[in-house]
């Protein structure tokens, strides 16, 4: 039933090692010079820090998701099984990444808002769509199939991409109180230096992660088509 | 001539689901009579204090709406996968998104009458003072019940053929439904108070765009997932 | 105040650093385990593929 016109390459272990210690070694010194270079907030005092980790993880969610809509794409259109891996791979690094992020968000809100949670616009949304990135895992551990299940999760994947500028809309209409986008250019100057270097960190990590997860999910089918095989010689 | 053709496939497909469902009847029976008792489960939730009742009574609907929804949907592939009927469906000549707006057709007709006993049930239940805008309420009614079932169709066409169908769909589904409930639930809301602060408007158009954009999407992505 | 307000920054950083840290750790089994399944399969059947 599945014949598989690009055959997967096994990548050879260790290959990327070293820049998964570079992405840390970044986080920590990005970490460091962050919390160093940065006076108290007028308004936040300390709690301006959490920033630091707290926007790029939300940064990084977003641009996972971004990914997995693009190979999710790819893989609808060429039907190659490695986009299929490779959006799959970027789902759940997304999902960890989008699970930092509301605790991050819960952790800040509690001393600025008084509560961990306060059901605006933007939290909300990030709620919603790690929901959706579950439900994406979900489906790929339910169904065994590859190719049903490359084209099924990709379907997914996209009506969720579709969704989430809806449903960001959707809750701001709803209740609103979160302060301004953060971006480099509307934050205090003295700040840009670190978040910038954070979000850098934070990248390297998830690009290493995602590496990481597609070196595993490709051994792992390589794995399975050896059995295949091995069952299908044996009978 | 050729839409002439798909729409008369459609139908067909439509007319079948809807032959099987009334034949056996007791399908719609039951999953009227869950959403009807979910209404029950919310007054007994939220009452008795009728002022309460009446202030939640949008959102007890909608919720009711949607648990007993998502067990029509899987319904509407059951049947076929149980008598193996799904693979000489797709050998059938004509497009693929025929058999989706057929079933989309089946279930919208399905849920619609569910939500008027539901609606019924529910104005009686929670005291509710039918507004002067009724119209506009009914319209609120149409496109919201119409989201449930377009995203609902679309995904029990994958969950209903996975392993752990009963809660994969809910799963996949509820995220997904997140701007079309608020939607629903704000817009009837607020036309049931008569809609003071002119808020509602806003909704609709959300509710239109979502029904129209997941339409188009679904009827698209379809032929990806059924053939899988 | 001030001390408080540290208590949730150290919170946020401890949350961030077991978070990358245990994905890494869950990651690092994934391939290993992956590896090891290969390995048999491939071990298994010497001279075939």
């Amino acid at each position: 039933m599945t014949t598989l016109v690009h055959p997967l390459v096994v990548p050879r272990p260790r290959g990327w090692s070293w820049f998964g210690g570079f992405a840390f070694a970044f986080l920590i010194v990005s970490q460091v010079t962050g919390i160093l270079t940065s006076p108290p907030d007028r308004d936040m005092g300390d709690l301006q820090k959490i920033m630091y980790v707290h926007v790029p993880a939300a940064w990084i969610t977003f641009l996972c998701f971004f990914v997995v809509l693009l190979f999710s794409l790819r893989s609808l259109w060429r039907g190659r099984e490695r986009d299929d891996l490779l959006a799959a791979s970027a789902a759940e690094v997304g999902a960890t990444f989008n699970g930092l992020t509301l605790m991050l968000g819960m952790i800040w809100g509690r001393p600025t808002w008084g509560v961990w949670w306060a059901w605006d616009a933007r939290l909300t949304s990030t709620l919603v769509l790690f929901l959706i990135f579950v439900g994406y895992l979900a489906l790929r551990a339910f169904v065994e199939d590859p190719q049903r299940r490359a084209q099924w999760s990709a379907a997914v994947g996209v009506m969720g991409a579709i969704n989430v500028p809806i449903v960001y809309m959707s809750v701001r209409w709803w209740r609103t109180l979160h302060q301004v986008q953060s971006s480099p250019s509307t934050i205090d100057p003295h700040y840009v230096l670190g978040l910038r270097m954070n979000a850098f960190a934070f990248l390297f990590v998830m690009i290493y992660f995602i590496h990481r997860r597609y070196e595993a999910a490709q051994v792992a089918r390589a794995a399975e088509q050896a059995a295949e095989a091995a069952a299908l010689g044996g009978m | 001539m050729a839409w002439r053709e798909d729409w008369r496939r459609v139908r067909a497909i439509a007319w079948k689901d809807l032959t099987t469902e009334r034949r056996s009847k007791a399908g719609f029976n039951s999953v009227a009579s869950l959403g009807v008792t979910i209404l029950v489960l919310f007054g007994f939730a939220l009452g008795p204090d009728a002022e309460a009742l009446r202030a939640a009574a949008a959102g007890a609907l909608w919720l009711s709406v949607l648990f007993a929804g998502v067990l029509a949907f899987n319904r509407s592939y059951q049947v076929e996968l149980e008598s193996h009927a799904l693979e000489p469906l797709l050998l059938y000549p004509g497009a693929r998104w025929t058999i989706y707006a057929g079933k989309l057709l089946a279930n919208a007709l399905f849920v619609g009458l569910m939500l008027v006993i539901v609606v019924v049930a529910g104005i009686a239940l929670f005291q509710v003072a039918i507004p002067a805008q009724w119209p506009a309420l009914l319209g609120v009614l149409a496109l919201g019940a119409f989201g449930l079932v377009v995203l609902g169709t679309f995904y029990a066409a994958m969950a209903s053929r996975s392993r752990a169908r009963e809660v994969l769909l809910p799963l996949l589904l509820f995220p997904m439904l997140v701007p079309v409930l608020l939607a629903a639930m704000s817009a009837s809301k607020a036309f049931l108070a008569g809609d003071p602060m002119h808020e509602a408007g806003a909704w609709v158009r959300l509710l239109l765009a979502y029904d129209l954009i997941f339409l188009l999407s679904t009827l698209l992505a379809f032929e990806h997932v059924i053939e899988a | 105040m001030l001390a408080g307000n540290w208590a949730f920054v150290t919170a946020a950083y401890a949350v961030t650093w077991v978070v990358l840290l245990g994905y890494l750790a869950h990651v690092h089994r994934a391939v290993r385990r992956a590896r090891d399944d290969l390995a048999q399969m491939t071990g298994r059947r010497p001279g075939e593929a």
